[in-house]
């Protein structure tokens, strides 16, 4: 016992001493000098601004304000003294390359490491584009619009106006987001999506598609986009082109894939035929994206 | 001194600061505590199921948002969305000191169609049955009337047979559900630049959704396939940041689970297994022989182990150089289905084919290597320039062995066919080199690029194509409120020696015959292609309270050399915003599209043997008109009391599919389809809301929608049509309305 109670003695000295920079306490770094202008000074006149913004992780940070806005004691003193705020660092009106450099003194990390080169760092795209710091209305990620989806429909209407098609993912129901399979800060994927490529970003959500198969469909194993159109469509299933049309873009074999199903074959028709109607080549092909049943060469087991 | 440790250590605990290390300063600590319910009534006038297609608006109390917010402690955000309902999401985000944990649960339902009609009935899961004493009825007359005549087996005899009992068939309503769960634990302790991350997610999918399951060309029997699907998801990832960029990598281990490998149905026409030489067009003059039961596939289950690691490297003159791998291994063992289920069908050798003895392999044992990597540099060397080179490669290496049908198989479950195959595993490289210089000239910025793209295929028709893409973009600011953007690119797709067509289609088969395919058809993802596209966007912000933005857009492939197959395909789009708020009091908003999209394709009907006859051909020529509008107000009535807003929207697509074919060959005429996936679909709505106090908001207010759908081959689909069965689920036009009254209460 009584090297337990010299063990526990100086447990408790190295405890004292070392709390709190002990072990399991973060490591101290040197403390950011205190903002020469303080959150609260800030509120006085931009108090709309200010109640949104101490509600986010910028909120929080040592410098508040002067982090990005830099000093802002002129600006303060000129208010008080003249009436007329004085001079401080403003992101309106600035190119796009001064606000990102900005933002991604702290931001370089991440996927928002890859920004650099990518298309809409190419296009002149800011962070402001999309992101407020103070003004923002999404629930996350500090969006400029409400609706997520409406930041990126503010620049690509016509995916906005896809997503407004018949046959769509769940966007405008708000189950998903243009974020759902996109990350718009990181273009070293093709069309900036979140897998490796199009065809596995896909799978992210229809993993029983991945396979491999038995019997496989060479285009469905190479890209989904051969066939579908993921932002939205007039035909079933997200198709870029109706059955059996679509898939008689490769296949005119003998008899009937190269066969012409014209309106004399839909419903209502002389002779309406179950490769033009209802589901078409999928009526018997069922398995269109590959299959695992020996008698299914033809994707029909 | 004996046990005097242990209060000095409780003294200690008791003193040192708590565990949260994050606790705000003062001045920016805040709480939300925010709930919003009400009740609702959602009117439709059709059994439709496109309205609630991805939805629940249901009936009654709602209990719509939960928000519990604050950083009194430690920073923590919880949400609740539309609770309870089948389209409810569930999140929250904590961060005690250096930790953070996310957790979100969601649910995403997808109707697909209601009230469909099935001959069927499921029992057990995945086992879809028809009664015997109806499967012999129709059995005996089928053998009746075949022995009279069998030219008399035909549609009007079997839609008098059929009709009375599709009439009384039990209804299915066709859906499915996704319940998502994930949590992820990060750490990113403050000022290390240190971070790393845990989180497994899981997703159960089920339900069911309409499939096509036949037993040949003359009896397609659609039936509802089961769906008891299950994702799990695990990763790991971690970053490491210091002065000259960082390192980064994960390992993630995505598996997929399937409670049904196969689905069993039953013909309506058979009580008892018989096969013959045409049995897979059956039942009609040709015969009326085939399996009382056909058993289908379903989705495999499958593993896919990836990992990554990539680095970033900042260097002068404002250069940074990264790098990512990744390396993935996908795997899928699943046993075989037998042959068939139909037991009068032997293997050539005298075997069972409903025997799995009979098989030449158990399951596939399929095993594929995918690697990437993704390298880029961008600098900065002068002022005013700015350098882009990227270089990609993505390789999807297919090990999985071939399997070798030796004897052939079985088609439709209805005969065998003494065809030798062979399982061909498609693999494919992607490469891309891509580098772009911009100038920045003040006012404008100008980029001239060039990218360089290939494609190497296995067992395909081409070995390699390769796109060389040359591009440019120009952004004009002449002043501070007028922006320009500007791009094109003109791509061209070659690939060098013969398009193998016979190859490819013989690849597999084990020994093969003359092909069938056409051989000047030219296959769209591989063809011979140019591109050419151009897009501009102008935005306007005049007064810094209205924002106009006006887009024009246009891509065009044009397939030269392709004599059948995919000729042309062009996408032209125009665009107009207008968003206008004068004052914090209201504000506007408009907007209005044209998108039109145009496809050419060729082709020719062949018999026995592809055709040589340019009589035979016929072209396809598709273009959907779509014309889309939308717009809205906010009106602040009284300020902090009395707010209104109404918006609307909709968009009408108009397709059409004109068809042409010259007289004399086969086919004579072809007949344009005019009606080719036309819709219509308006919304709008608006909404009252009374601020009775700080705390407490009443909304009353509602929404009405119209949906329309004209289509040639699927509006108002009869259950039961040559050769065909259908369900017939209901997912066409409906109106409804939803008139709601909420109640929003802050604290």
């Amino acid at each position: 016992m009584k090297t337990l109670d010299r063990w526990g003695c100086a447990a408790t000295v190295a405890f004292v001493l070392l709390w709190p920079s002990g072990a399991w306490a973060e490591a101290e770094k040197p403390a950011a000098p205190p903002p020469n202008v303080s959150l609260t000074q800030c509120g006085m006149c931009h108090e709309t601004q200010i109640n949104a913004f101490k509600t986010t992780p910028h909120g929080t940070l040592a410098q508040s304000c002067t982090a990005c806005h830099g000093d802002g004691t002129e600006h303060v003193k000129g208010s008080i003294e003249k009436g007329v705020p004085g001079p401080i660092t403003s992101f309106k009106n600035r190119k796009a390359e001064e606000v990102n450099a900005a933002c991604l003194s702290c931001h370089d990390k991440g996927r928002q490491a890859n920004w650099h080169g990518g298309l809409h760092d190419r296009r002149d795209v800011s962070c402001t584009s999309c992101h407020s710091v103070h003004s923002f209305h999404s629930a996350r990620a500090q969006l400029k619009t409400t609706n997520p989806d409406d930041t990126c429909f503010t620049c690509h209407t016509n995916i906005r106006n896809k997503s407004m098609r018949v046959s769509h993912h769940p966007v405008r129901e708000g189950l998903m987001s243009c974020a759902s399979c996109h990350d718009p800060h990181d273009g070293t994927k093709p069309k900036m999506v979140k897998g490796e490529s199009i065809s596995e970003t896909c799978l992210t959500c229809h993993t029983e598609k991945r396979g491999p198969h038995l019997w496989e469909h060479a285009p469905v194993r190479e890209n989904c986009a051969t066939c579908h159109d993921p932002h939205g469509s007039n035909h079933e299933k997200l198709l870029v082109a109706k059955q059996p049309y679509l898939c008689q873009r490769c296949h005119l074999n003998t008899r009937h894939p190269g066969t012409l199903y014209d309106l004399r074959n839909t419903l209502g028709g002389t002779s309406p035929s179950n490769r033009a109607v209802e589901h078409a080549c999928k009526n018997c092909h069922q398995n269109v994206h590959g299959g695992n049943a020996p008698s299914g060469p033809y994707l029909g087991r | 001194m004996r046990r005097l440790w242990l209060p000095l250590t409780i003294v200690a605990l008791s003193a040192t600061p708590g565990a949260s290390q994050d606790e705000a300063p003062a001045d920016t600590t805040f709480t939300v505590r925010r709930i919003e319910f009400g009740v609702q009534g959602p009117e439709t006038d059709t059994s439709s199921s496109r309205f609630r297609e991805y939805r629940a608006i249901p009936s009654g109390f709602v209990l719509d948002r939960v928000h519990f917010a604050g950083n009194d402690g430690f920073r923590y955000d919880v949400r609740v969305d539309r609770a309870l309902q089948a389209d409810a999401r569930y999140t929250a985000r904590l961060k005690p000191g250096p930790f953070q944990v996310d957790f979100d649960f969601q649910k995403i339902p997808h109707r697909f169609g209601n009230d469909g009609r099935t001959l069927h009935e499921e029992r057990p899961r995945g086992v879809f049955v028809i009664s015997d004493t109806l499967q012999r009825a129709n059995q005996s007359a089928l053998e009746a009337q075949r022995a009279l005549s069998p030219a008399g087996v035909n549609f009007t005899f079997l839609q008098q047979l059929v009709n009375p009992t599709i009439d009384a068939a039990s209804r299915i309503d066709l859906a499915l559900m996704r319940d998502r769960g994930r949590l992820e634990l990060g750490w990113k302790p403050k000022d290390k630049d240190v971070e790393l991350k845990m989180s497994y997610f899981q997703e159960r999918r089920y339900g069911n959704r309409a499939a096509g399951t036949s037993f040949g060309f003359s009896n397609v029997v659609e039936s509802a396939e089961p769906i008891e699907y299950r994702t799990h998801d695990l990763a790991t990832a971690g970053e490491w940041r210091t002065s000259w960029g960082l390192v980064r990598g994960g390992v993630r281990y995505n598996w997929f689970q399937n409670a049904y490998l196969s689905q069993s149905f039953d013909n309506p026409f058979r009580v008892t297994d018989s096969n013959d030489a045409s049995a897979y067009t059956a039942p009609g003059s040709g015969s009326i022989n085939g399996a009382a039961t056909g058993v289908f596939s379903l989705p495999a289950e499958n593993q896919a182990v990836t990992g990554n690691l990539g680095f970033v490297v900042k260097l002068p003159s404002k250069t940074r150089l990264s790098a990512d791998a990744s390396l993935g291994h996908w795997t899928q063992d699943s046993p075989f289905l037998p042959f068939t289920s139909n037991t009068s069908i032997r293997l050539p050798d005298g075997r069972a084919a409903t025997d799995l003895a009979s098989l030449p392999a158990r399951s596939l044992d399929a095993k594929v290597n995918v690697s990437s990597l993704s390298l880029n540099l961008t600098s900065k060397p002068a002022k005013h320039l700015f350098l882009t080179a990227r270089y990609r490669r993505y390789d999807f290496d297919n090990k999985t062995p071939r399997i070798e049908f030796h004897e052939g198989y079985t088609r439709f479950d209805a005969v065998w066919e003494d065809i030798p195959r062979v399982s061909v595993p498609y693999g494919y490289t992607t490469g891309r080199a891509q580098a772009s210089a911009s100038y920045d000239l003040g006012r404008a910025t100008l980029e001239a690029g060039y990218r360089y793209d290939t494609d190497d295929r296995t067992f395909r028709e081409v070995e390699q194509t390769t796109t060389g893409t040359l591009f440019g973009a120009v952004l004009l600011r002449p002043t501070t409120w007028i922006v320009l953007r500007a791009s094109a690119e003109r791509a061209a797709r070659d690939f060098d020696g013969e398009y193998h067509y016979a190859e490819a289609e013989e690849a597999s088969f084990l020994e093969p015959e003359a092909p069938t395919q056409l051989p000047e058809l030219r296959r769209y993802d591989l063809a011979k292609k140019d591109t050419d596209r151009l897009s501009a966007r102008l935005q306007m912000t005049p007064g810094g309270n209205t924002t106009i933005s006006l887009g024009y857009s246009k891509a065009k492939d044009d397939y030269k050399e392709s004599p059948f197959g995919l000729a042309s395909g062009e996408v032209e789009g125009l665009s107009a915003d207008v968003d206008y708020t004068p004052s914090e009091r209201w504000s506007v908003f408009a907007f209005a599209g044209r998108d039109t999209f145009d496809s050419l394709q060729r082709a020719r009907q062949s018999g026995a043997t592809p055709s040589t006859r340019e009589i035979d051909n016929w072209t396809s020529n598709v273009t959907d008109k779509v014309d889309t509008f939308g717009g809205g107000f906010n009106v602040v009535v009284v300020k902090n009391k009395l707010d209104v807003k109404v918006n609307g929207s909709y968009q009408k697509v108009d397709g059409t599919n004109a068809l042409d074919s010259p007289p004399g060959g086969t086919p004579d005429v072809a007949v344009a389809i005019p009606e080719f996936d036309d819709t219509k679909i308006l919304t709008a709505g608006g909404e009252l809301s009374y601020r009775v106090s700080k705390a407490v908001r009443l909304s009353f207010g509602g929404w009405l929608e119209d949906y329309e759908l004209r289509d040639s081959a699927t509006s108002n689909i009869a259950t039961y049509l040559p050769g065909s069965i259908f369900l017939a689920a209901n997912d066409g036009d409906y109106r409804a309305h939803v008139l709601y009254a909420r109640l929003a209460y802050v604290w």
